[in-house]
């Protein structure tokens, strides 16, 4: 429970900073997107299903904070989610260059993804080329995880985010 | 995985995800209507904290800007000022041009006031004037008779005369502004349209009429932005005189010796010595 809140407030930090801090810090436009960057540390360290969950939920409290969209972010970053944990299971996850690495193609994927499920939809977004800004956002995404993964796997694997099911010790 | 799941039901269930996500997404169109409360909430939790960030960053930003590129900033006040020295001195020009041009048409006209058209008003012939060592004063032909009364104001086509200070059954004496004792609660508009009030007095003493300062005047406070071309109409303070009856224009400005209050010299509209014609306005009946 502590720890679902304590993810939650995560969550809303990441909403929170994502419009006002990261406004200031963006790079020709571009920003991170760090929600998917949180469902990738949260499904680094739970089983698929779990991570499923985790991302589908996540997901859906984005797309009712921005209030348009309901199940865009939802699908993506339940994909993404279920993706980084089947992956995580083979994975170095101490290692930080290769969470970068993990970080930057998860990113484009669901960036990628995002982009076509819009389209698909019939979603009429911005002329700039998607291309570069799927390329800045992964980029900046996976920037920012040396500055942030250390703190976030040490309380996962240590802290007050460690998960009491036995999955993590079995792995 | 493995023999658990067949991959019938994978691409079913995969295809069902798909279609309700996008059947979803597009129910939820930005600019359409839907019941959200959570997300209601979570704005309203959230925003408040989003405006302290916000405004955090905004000031980190701007003070950033202002370290990191002083020169320029330095570089942009000084032209700024300037353009401000300019346009400052453009605008009065400008401003001193429009109320020229109003005052041109507020002398080829009769002005046209609202609050004096709910009044009853006799017209009346001057028939002395008494220009005397003590009193600059003017005689008109009704009086009583015609329902005049004492402190009735006067005015003439263009703007404000006096207030009838003495009555016959024929005749009756008016108080021109111009004299010290015909005190005007007036009022001119600064470049914000606040009012700005004053008392406006007629410098015509008894031991002195050789003043070459005007023959009206009123006093400001030092900080009142008042301008040379302003126009000055009655305040309707004071009970006598209607509000917005125009008196006359700013003709110049000078500081008092205390150096407290401003005193600007007034152009009266109306010219007292060719007047012959005037209204008595009866302000104890409205019409």
């Amino acid at each position: 429970m502590k720890r679902n809140i304590v993810l939650f407030v995560l969550l809303c930090l990441c909403l929170v900073l994502q419009g006002t801090l990261f406004q200031y810090l963006s790079i020709g436009g571009i920003k991170p997107d760090l929600v998917m960057l949180l469902v990738i540390y949260i499904a680094l360290h739970q089983k698929p299903l779990v991570g499923l969950f985790y991302g589908f939920g996540c997901g859906l409290i984005v797309d009712m904070y921005l209030g348009r969209y309901i199940g865009l972010y939802a699908f993506i970053l339940a994909v993404v989610a279920l993706l980084v944990s089947f992956i995580q299971r083979k994975w170095y996850r101490e290692n930080v260059i290769l969470t970068m690495v993990l970080v930057f193609l998860l990113t484009f994927l669901g960036q990628l993804l995002m982009v076509l499920v819009a389209v698909t939809s019939g979603l009429q977004w911005s002329a700039r080329n998607p291309f570069d800004t799927i390329m800045g956002i992964s980029f900046y995404n996976c920037l920012l995880v040396p500055l942030t993964y250390p703190l976030i796997h040490r309380s996962f694997t240590q802290g007050i985010l460690k998960s009491k099911d036995r999955y993590e010790q079995q792995r | 995985m493995g023999k658990k799941y067949n991959l019938l039901s994978i691409v079913v269930i995969v295809f069902a995800v798909l279609l309700i996500t996008m059947t979803a997404i597009h129910l939820t169109e930005m600019g359409s209507e839907f019941p959200n409360p959570v997300g209601n909430a979570l704005n309203r939790i959230l925003s408040p904290v989003e405006e302290v960030v916000w405004k955090i960053g905004d000031g980190i930003k701007k003070n950033a800007r202002a370290i990191f590129k002083f020169r320029q900033v330095v570089a942009e006040n000084e032209e700024y000022r300037k353009q401000i020295d300019k346009l400052k001195s453009d605008n009065l020009m400008l401003k001193e041009q429009v109320l020229a041009a109003l005052r041109y048409e507020e002398l080829s006209k009769p002005f046209n006031s609202p609050t004096l058209d709910k009044y009853n008003k006799t017209g009346a012939t001057i028939i002395n004037r008494n220009p005397s060592a003590w009193y600059q004063t003017i005689k008109v032909n009704k009086g009583s008779k015609d329902g005049v009364k004492n402190n009735y104001p006067v005015v003439a086509n263009l703007g404000l005369v006096g207030k009838v200070v003495a009555v016959t059954p024929t005749t009756a004496d008016i108080l021109m502004i111009t004299d010290t004792e015909g005190k005007v609660g007036a009022m001119v508009r600064d470049n914000q349209g606040k009012p700005i009030f004053g008392v406006l007095s007629g410098t015509f003493e008894r031991d002195n009429r050789l003043q070459s300062w005007g023959t009206l005047e009123i006093t400001f406070r030092q900080e009142d932005e008042v301008n040379v071309g302003d126009l000055v109409f009655t305040s309707g303070l004071g009970g006598v005189y209607p509000k917005g009856i125009p008196i006359g224009v700013v003709a110049s400005i000078k500081i008092d010796s205390s150096g407290i209050q401003k005193i600007a010299a007034v152009d009266p509209i109306v010219n007292f010595d060719t007047l012959e014609e005037v209204y008595i306005i009866n302000i104890l009946e409205e019409s």
